[in-house]
């Protein structure tokens, strides 16, 4: 479960303060599917980076499955969010010398998982993006669906409560981003919280809840069908 | 994180920039490569020094003619040169009693010919203490007969390689060969010796002292070889010999007197200084390696920015983002000292292939030193890229580092 308190994020940038988030309060429950929209620098990706924990409040608190995450160091940060976090980026964020197994193996060869294991467990995770035929595969030998379809691979590999996606169709054509988005709300379906930033109103609107933020303040946040 | 992964992942990224690590370790390997060659060179050296000096013996003084050491006058002042002669050698004799063998050297070249074969050879001209001085031991006949030192009869004594060229097979003693001009009856042949102090005993024909000097016109004794009972005792015979000589000379400091613990004293502390250098050059060549590997690093972390972040995303510590990259560092240098090695190593072997008796295999401490050290020095030089890329803010890296 994710809870914001009071939450502000603010930047000095030339002496000016910048308020990217402004005394949000924001509850998720586990298992939740939301969609946050809004135009350019209203904050989202802020909201995403905060819950993400690449971030820290400014003033606020933020509770994360009862763990406060405000004030942890920044190494425990790094552990909650390779535990917890499940990271889905517009530009996939593979490493380019690696094979697509190598990119999924990622997250437990930093948990210090043995090589064979981790080989295991992430052609596991390739075979549940249906990619198991790339797994010798740069990503540069791959399509942008493809790519995408490894990252989401990569971001369940800890097995993590939460799956954060940042315009996850940005770079697509309109037929892969369908079927990542499919595979999203499938793994939804399967118990992970859902959180998805995005431009694509169409997509925004598939989200069973869709929050809509302006100059850092939540505009509306409602309940909606979903797809 | 595991030692092996961290490893693994150091591979991988350089792997795919060949030319840029292979270029950055050669600075390193240049360094290694300098520091075993000139080590096992210089080791060498020693060892090979340190045997001739030891078949020497410790209780061996050796005078030669001429003032080897700079006193700090002028040259030519203080008197005209003496000759070191057989008479010196019989004085020294006659007022040391004390001495237990003393032997004159007299050296030259002379062609040597017996039937149809002929030859050059070193020709030395001694007295019949130069055998037990020398430790030598016969294989057929007897060596030079006792006599008055200025008596030189036409009698010699060959070495086994000489016996093997001249004769073949056929018993030498007896026969007669010629030196130049002059004929000599064969009375002994050497066993087998090897090379000593710079002499290869078996290939040389020894006669009586005053003979060689007669026979190459000379004045002058090549050496004088004295020894005692005790090793000890050189010390005390040492300004005995040299106060004599002076005497005899007129007056004049003309001779110089070698003991082995005299020679090892000079060689030993030419040869730390010469080390002494050697680390100097290294220190500076690893640091300008250092250098290089340290620039590449910063290249590497700033083309990497946007892994850094994903890593970070990944969860990966700020710690383990150092780690990652120190020991990208660590293995351009270690990869760098272990080339350095073996191409130092397979020099080192083609040398010794090339001048064989010269054995220069390079002490085992320095290749563990050179090996350790590059590590080190991709450890530390490693340090501020790696921390670098440690701190970099996730969310700015991930964007592409824009700051």
């Amino acid at each position: 479960m994710i809870r914001l308190t009071d939450v502000s994020r603010v930047y000095t940038v030339g002496g000016q303060e910048l308020r990217a988030l402004d005394h949000i309060n924001l509850t998720i429950q586990t298992g939740e599917y939301v969609s946050i929209m809004g135009p350019s620098g209203s904050g989202k990706s802020t909201l995403l980076n905060m819950l993400g924990c690449l971030d820290r409040p400014s003033s606020g608190t933020y509770e994360l499955d009862g763990q406060q995450v405000g004030n942890l160091s920044e190494s425990e940060l790094a552990k909650v969010r390779r535990y917890r976090i499940g990271f889905v980026f517009q530009s996939f964020h593979l490493i380019k010398r690696l094979p697509a197994l190598e990119n999924i193996a990622l997250p437990l060869i930093l948990d210090g998982v043995p090589h064979d294991q981790a080989r295991d467990r992430a052609r596991a995770a390739l075979d549940s993006v249906g990619l198991l035929k790339r797994e010798h595969h740069r990503p540069n030998q791959m399509s942008g669906g493809e790519q995408q379809r490894i990252a989401i691979a990569r971001a369940i590999i800890m097995d993590p409560s939460h799956l954060l996606a940042d315009e996850p169709t940005g770079n697509l054509d309109t037929k892969s981003g369908t079927g990542i988005v499919d595979l999203l709300e499938d793994l939804n379906k399967r118990g992970k919280t859902l959180i998805v930033v995005t431009h694509d109103p169409e997509m925004g609107k598939r989200a069973k809840r869709a929050v809509r933020m302006v100059d850092g303040r939540f505009a509306s946040d409602s309940a909606q069908g979903g797809a | 994180m595991r030692a092996r992964a961290v490893f693994r992942f150091s591979i991988q990224a350089l792997s795919g920039h060949g030319l840029r690590t292979g270029l950055s370790l050669i600075g390193i390997a240049i360094g290694v490569l300098a520091v075993v060659v000139l080590t096992a060179i210089g080791e060498g050296a020693r060892r090979y020094v340190i045997a001739e000096f030891a078949t020497m013996g410790n209780n061996v003084l050796i005078v030669v003619p001429g003032k080897v050491e700079t006193t700090g006058g002028m040259p030519g002042m203080g008197g005209t040169e003496n000759d070191l002669t057989l008479e010196d050698t019989l004085s020294i004799q006659r007022s040391l009693p004390s001495i237990r063998h003393i032997a004159p050297i007299a050296t030259g070249t002379e062609r040597v010919s017996f039937g149809s074969l002929s030859r050059d050879i070193a020709v030395i001209g001694t007295t019949s203490e130069f055998f037990p001085l020398r430790q030598l031991e016969m294989a057929y006949g007897q060596f030079l007969p006792v006599e008055d030192l200025d008596r030189g009869s036409q009698v010699c004594v060959i070495g086994s390689k000489v016996q093997a060229e001249l004769f073949a097979n056929q018993p030498a003693v007896g026969q007669v060969i010629r030196l130049g001009a002059y004929r000599f009856r064969v009375i002994g042949v050497l066993a087998k010796h090897g090379k000593s102090l710079g002499l290869d005993i078996d290939d040389v024909v020894i006669i009586p002292a005053v003979t060689c000097l007669k026979m190459f016109n000379k004045t002058s004794l090549f050496r004088i070889m004295i020894s005692m009972d005790q090793s000890a005792e050189i010390e005390w015979l040492k300004p005995q010999v040299l106060n004599l000589l002076i005497d005899r000379h007129d007056g004049v400091e003309d001779v110089t007197l070698i003991t082995q613990d005299a020679m090892m004293t000079t060689f030993t502390s030419i040869l730390a200084m010469l080390t002494a250098v050697l680390v100097g050059i290294a220190a500076i060549s690893l640091t300008v390696a250092g250098i290089g590997i340290m620039n590449v690093m910063l290249v590497t972390v700033s083309e990497r920015t946007q892994e850094v972040g994903l890593l970070k995303a990944l969860g990966a510590t700020g710690k383990q983002v150092l780690m990652l990259f120190l020991s990208e560092a660590i293995v351009i240098s270690l990869a760098g000292g272990l080339s350095g090695l073996m191409i130092g190593y397979g020099l080192l072997a083609l040398f010794m292939r090339l001048v064989p008796g010269f054995d220069v295999s390079p002490p085992t401490w320095a290749a563990i030193t050179a090996v350790l050290v590059s590590v080190l020095v991709g450890g530390i030089f490693g340090v501020m890229p790696a921390r670098k890329a440690a701190r970099l803010d996730p969310i700015d890296s991930l964007a592409g580092g824009q700051r």
